[in-house]
């Protein structure tokens, strides 16, 4: 392929030879030598077709052959010669060649501009064509097993004297199988019989051959990895022509495939280094690694752990991904803390439940109930400060600024009330009842109504700067940004209004938006109960992405580190991608999660309606520990003072360590 | 940074003045903005070169220093005043050449910069696109054009045209999808529009689509064509070459210099009309209130080199004049491809 001009693909290429080729089959019927008669078109190659035919010398029996022909189209004489030089070299190494897996080579001639080569023909079905029919993945054993074989006939071309002979060109469709399930390899065409250091052209097929062989460089290891590649594919059902080349390592096979062992997968991962001499060196050294596996019991991953940890040198695949973990999916519960494991450090009891999410100021925790209470009470031991009363329940959470404590409660008014005393500064009474929690800056107080408005009033004094109409209750939470405040309506709005009251733009969800928004990036980030999470861009309101979930969210999203967690009533906790809203992995629990996660070092809490606290860590979604309240968990954990805080709908406030 | 402009541009005597005058007639051509619908070379009158009167790269490397070249080249153009600061802006200027050796132009471009003024004017709207199509003796040119169309008309319907609806409310319309998933889809119709067109055919495009709409950019990807961010004096590539070569540069087994001359250079993994599925980068990021963005096809940047484009962009000159010089650039080094080069001012 050297000395391309023009930007091309690979199977461009192949495609321009291939109808080159089509250029004059041969037809059925016609006669090759006065000897082989041909009987149809088994595959058209690179350079030639190969067919089926009867050999006419066994008049009796039907004696079937493969016969491979190569058209010589090189204009320049000169370039004639030297393919016809290769076709007899390809003769003569196959001639030479006797092992089980390689078919024999009966006859080789030339007619004209065409060179023929007789061969065995094989029946049964190649492993590409076996992919193919199959729906489900090939098992560990079957798959393990035509790797030993495979490594048997490129162990015994890798040792042919005087040279070794590299096939360079491994992949599913030149594996047979045969009726008694042995491999055979088929199309020995770029086989090369390697002479060290010598190079060559750049051929094999794009996303099987090693990265050594863009440099035209082909020698044992280069099969190693070809057959890694292969098993690769075999294992996941990725092909790996559609993907980016060399991203086997972002492609862990236990991922796709959880029955396959670590081991198993450590070896294949090593056969795809891509430095060559990180690799097993040849196909014996690849083969006895393998042996050692079909010893190992075939049980749970964790089992063969220090095993594979032989097989695999430092360095070859990303630290993000540790070679022997398996992928991200929920540890067994057995591993887990549970209850009895981990204990509230202390716990608090109201008089009805709490959806209402604590917050902590001053050393104090503050959360409010349904029996209309706002609680105060010491984060360090639980102990009761004060409690202050309104005239309906709690649902919305407090927040706290210049010591101030502010609360909505489903009695329309929103209280101001001083922090250490729990004495009540004013109070302002909305249109409706407040579900949404006040968020405070700038000197102003912001929350929603039923009412369907967002109010803006002053932190100290109560009065009303200014409302903004959303023509639906608003139940979710403000968020305050540096010049814009972003909310949700039960219409299905997110609006976006400056700190004067304008609206700026707003967006359109199916449903509801409950959810608080979250920003990062010049991005709001919010969910809807028309299931869906949106990435909204905070100077336009367009949407950038949306991630659907099976259920309606209202849970809102937190960010950490180009992360974004939110729960979802399809009873997952998801980790998305920021940018790209990409899932990297969830968490299933048995209720829903309407609460707001919190992030933490490392793990992410949550609570949900199976009455679980869950301790989840933020890499892979693996359960850190659990504990199981004696209600649902409705409301969202908030940590502080490596404390985490949350209430339940059995009265009960926790406080657990970090 | 300036020297290395200069080491690329100069050459001794004749050749640089005629570089010279060739971009000074070029400055004051506004008329061009639109001119290249289809895509095909735009090279004026008495600019024709041919690739015998062009130095080679070697010859470039090994001129004398004669420095005061660019400065000439800079002062002869006078800046022009930069227009109201508060009022944002979007500017853009486009040049799409054949190059000094192949026979076509298979590149295509398509640039669409929308302005509302008035009482409530809308927020600075662009689009601009990159194709460069490939399979030489068949329609390269036919797949880039194709596709930088389609998608072109998919993201327009799709973004601006609600836009300028007049609703009920008087309010701007916002896309029915999020902008990822137009980009997606619009990539994937042209994808599809390639493939029935003549399945036959080898024939693919790159795409590159930069979307800039309020303060954030939206971008779709496939190929080797790039988009560079130039911001606060540093130049960002936004896009990943979908190539052989930038992989293996990836996995530490190719260096920067030797995938600079590897004869597989052109070979892309990925491309616009090469198979029923295809897997589309997209991307989007928030602007700074002020920068510059450059979209192009390796005709220019496999022979221009980034720290030039950017002494270039960063230049106080007329949108135009820097187009221009760039393909200048692309064609003294060789210009043995097509050489597109899409420049793009803002301030939001």
């Amino acid at each position: 392929m050297g000395g391309l001009t023009t930007r091309q693909l690979p199977s461009k290429t192949d495609r321009a030879k291939s109808k080159a080729a089509q250029r004059g089959l041969l037809k059925a019927g016609e006669m090759l030598q006065a000897r082989y008669r041909i009987i149809g078109v088994l595959g058209i190659g690179g350079f030639g077709s190969v067919y089926q035919a009867r050999d006419m010398r066994f008049a009796n029996v039907t004696r079937l052959c493969a016969v491979k022909e190569m058209v010589n189209m090189a204009p320049d004489p000169q370039m004639r010669d030297l393919a016809q030089r290769s076709f007899e070299r390809e003769a003569s190494i196959l001639a030479t060649l006797d092992h089980s897996a390689i078919p024999e080579v009966s006859d080789f001639f030339t007619e004209g501009a065409r060179s023929y080569l007789v061969m065995e023909f094989i029946r049964g079905k190649d492993l590409e064509a076996l992919l193919g029919e199959q729906t489900d993945h090939f098992g560990q054993e079957k798959v393990l097993d035509w790797a030993l074989q495979l490594c048997d006939v490129l162990d015994y071309l890798h040792s042919h004297k005087p040279q070794p002979v590299i096939f360079r060109d491994l992949k599913p469709s030149n594996i047979m199988l045969d009726p008694h399930g042995r491999v055979r390899l088929i199309d020995f065409g770029i086989a090369k019989s390697f002479q060290s250091g010598e190079k060559g052209t750049m051929i094999g097929t794009e996303g099987y051959s090693p990265p050594e062989q863009y440099r035209g460089e082909a020698g044992p290891a280069g099969d190693v990895y070809a057959l890694g590649a292969t098993l690769h594919h075999l294992l996941t059902r990725q092909d790996p022509r559609m993907e980016p080349p060399f991203s086997f390592s972002e492609r862990p096979i236990t991922a796709v495939n959880p029955q396959v062992t670590a081991a198993f997968e450590a070896i294949i991962m090593r056969c795809l280094a891509y430095s060559a001499s990180d690799r097993f060196p040849d196909a014996a050294a690849l083969g006895r690694a393998l042996k050692i596996i079909t010893k190992m019991p075939t049980g749970p991953v964790r089992e063969v752990l220090p095993a594979a940890e032989s097989f695999v040198p430092s360095g070859q695949r990303p630290p993000s991904v540790p070679l022997t973990q398996p992928p991200p999916v929920a540890a067994p519960v057995a591993h887990v803390q549970e209850s009895d494991g981990i204990k509230p450090l202390w716990q608090f009891k109201c008089e009805d439940e709490i959806r209402s999410t604590a917050t902590v100021a001053n050393g104090m925790v503050l959360v409010g109930a349904y029996d209309n209470n706002l609680y105060a009470v010491s984060s360090e031991l639980g102990a009761f400060a004060w409690k202050f009363p309104t005239e309906d329940s709690i649902a919305a959470s407090p927040c706290v600024y210049n010591d101030n404590v502010y609360i909505g409660s489903a009695d329309k008014q929103l209280y101001s009330v001083r922090l250490g005393l729990g004495r009540l500064n004013w109070k302002y009474a909305a249109g409706g009842p407040i579900y949404s929690s006040p968020r405070a800056g700038f000197d102003h107080v912001f929350f929603g109504s039923d009412d369907g408005y967002l109010y803006a009033v002053n932190a100290t004094t109560g009065r009303l700067a200014w409302r903004a109409q959303a023509h639906s209750p608003v139940r979710s939470t403000p968020t305050i940004g540096s010049d814009h405040i972003y909310f949700g309506s039960e219409g299905g709005y997110v609006f976006a209004v400056s700190l004067a009251g304008q609206t700026k733009w707003q967006f359109q969800a199916k449903r509801a938006v409950s959810s608080t928004p979250a920003l990062a990036e010049d991005m709001v980030f919010v969910g809807s109960l028309d299931t869906m999470v949106y990435a909204l861009d905070s100077s336009s309101g367009w949407a950038i992405w949306r991630f659907r979930t099976q259920r309606p969210v209202v849970s809102s999203p937190v960010i950490d580190d180009g992360v974004l967690y939110i729960g979802s009533a399809d009873g997952n906790l998801y980790a998305l991608d920021l940018f790209s809203g990409r899932k990297l992995w969830s968490f299933e629990t048995d209720g829903q999660i309407p609460g707001t996660p919190a992030v933490w070092q490392n793990a992410v809490y949550f609570g949900a309606t199976d009455g679980y606290i869950y301790s989840v860590s933020t890499k892979r979604g693996q359960l850190r520990w659990r504990y199981k309240t004696g209600g649902q968990v409705i409301a969202s954990p908030t940590i502080a003072d490596n404390m985490v805080f949350v209430g339940a709908t059995d009265h009960y406030l926790y406080a657990f360590a970090t | 940074m300036r020297q290395l402009v200069n080491k690329l541009l100069n050459k001794s005597g004749d050749a640089a003045k005629e570089v010279a005058l060739a971009t000074e007639n070029n400055v004051p051509k506004p008329d061009d903005a639109n001119k290249e619908e289809d895509g095909r070379d735009v090279t004026q009158e008495g600019e024709t070169v041919t690739a015998d009167s062009l130095p080679t790269t070697e010859e470039l490397q090994k001129a004398p220093d004669t420095a005061v070249l660019l400065e000439t080249l800079i002062s002869r153009s006078i800046p022009k005043p930069e227009p109201d600061p508060t009022e944002p802006y979007l500017r853009s200027a486009q040049r799409c050449h054949i190059g000094a050796v192949r026979g076509r132009n298979e590149d295509s471009c398509l640039t669409f910069t929308a302005y509302t003024g008035g009482q409530e004017p809308l927020l600075p709207f662009g689009l601009y696109i990159v194709a460069d199509g490939m399979g030489g003796h068949h329609a390269g040119h036919q797949a880039s054009r194709m596709a930088s169309r389609i998608v072109g008309e998919r993201i327009l319907t799709e973004t601006y045209l609600p836009l300028i609806q007049q609703t009920r409310n008087g309010q701007a319309a916002a896309p029915s999808q999020p902008i990822q998933e137009v980009l997606v889809d619009a990539v994937a119709a042209a994808n599809m529009a390639l493939r029935n067109h003549e399945p036959d055919k080898d024939s693919g495009t790159t795409l590159t689509a930069v979307l800039i709409f309020g303060r954030r950019l939206y971008l779709a990807h496939v190929g080797d064509s790039r988009a560079y961010l130039l911001v606060d004096n540093t130049l960002h590539l936004l896009t990943t070459d979908h190539s052989y070569v930038r992989r293996l540069q990836d996995v530490g087994q190719l260096t920067v210099e030797e995938a600079a001359i590897h004869p597989n250079r052109n070979v892309l993994y990925r491309a616009v009309g090469q198979g029923e599925e295809l897997e589309i980068d997209t991307f989007s990021r928030a602007l700074p209130a002020q920068g510059k963005l450059l979209l192009c096809s390796d005709g220019l940047w496999g022979l221009v080199p980034d720290e030039v484009m950017q002494a270039i962009m960063e230049d106080a000159r007329p949108l135009q004049a820097k187009a221009d010089q760039l393909i200048d650039l692309g064609l003294q080094a060789g210009g043995h491809d097509n050489i597109t080069a899409v420049l793009v001012e803002f301030s939001l």
